[in-house]
């Protein structure tokens, strides 16, 4: 609580209670404000109190850019331009875009063709687009089912012929 | 802080009478403290936010 400034007494002037009690008020005025502006670490925030001072340093935990594929989480309304790409034998897939957090807006694809992942519980598949298509978000796969990611390419029979995608959001 | 630590005083079997002067500085002594507290209010600067309790300031990184 708020306790004010504490004038200065006199020559002469008698030790009273009330005196007593301004400077213990006073005294606890400036403890309370101490105890109050205590760093507390928070989320993502590592202090250490020490003799000269306190250090506050941020452990902020750096936020994965690509997914367990190795693909990289689309940004929206930034183009992504893909060379022409044919994935060798024994691998289905090309690089492309995470797009599991473009949950709304649309997917505009140029060039392609492009291979679409759809996850269900325990397994996934692929299925193709053609080129220059435009999808509306999120694409209905029903709720048993996740749509992981767009990729270039499906084996050396289905060459990716070079374009790009575009997360559009409204 | 502009003022020096304050000295004990000693008991006598007299009493003790203690001056204005010395009541004096041990009131600057505590407006000092109280100066002090002050201004250690933390600020939230970019990407930190910070809620005040009555058992502290609470910082969080965004």
């Amino acid at each position: 609580m708020i306790y004010p400034r504490l004038d200065k007494v006199s020559n002469g002037q008698r030790m009273s209670v009330g005196l007593v009690n301004g400077l213990i008020k006073r005294t606890e005025y400036a403890a309370d404000l101490l105890r109050q502006y205590k760093l507390v670490a928070g989320i993502n925030i590592d202090i250490q109190g020490l003799y000269d001072g306190t250090t506050v340093d941020s452990t902020r935990i750096a936020i994965p850019t690509t997914d367990e594929y190795g693909f990289d989480f689309i940004k929206p309304n930034v183009q992504y331009t893909f060379p022409p790409f044919t994935a060798p034998p024994g691998e289905l897939l090309g690089p492309g875009l995470n797009i599991t957090k473009a949950t709304s807006g649309r997917l505009v694809m140029s060039g392609g063709a492009w291979e679409l992942g759809v996850f269900a519980p325990d397994n996934g598949f692929v299925t193709g687009f053609g080129p220059d298509t435009v999808v509306d978000l999120p694409i209905p796969y029903g709720p048993l089912f996740f749509v992981g990611w767009f990729s270039c390419g499906y084996g050396p029979s289905f060459p990716f012929t070079g374009g790009s995608m575009r997360w559009e959001t409204d | 802080m502009k003022t020096k630590e304050l000295r004990p005083i000693n008991p006598t079997p007299q009493g003790v009478g203690i001056s204005a002067e010395y009541i004096n500085s041990i009131i600057e002594r505590i407006e000092d403290l109280v100066q002090v507290a002050q201004s250690q209010k933390p600020i939230a600067g970019d990407n930190v936010t910070i809620s005040y309790t009555s058992n502290g300031a609470v910082i969080n990184a965004e």
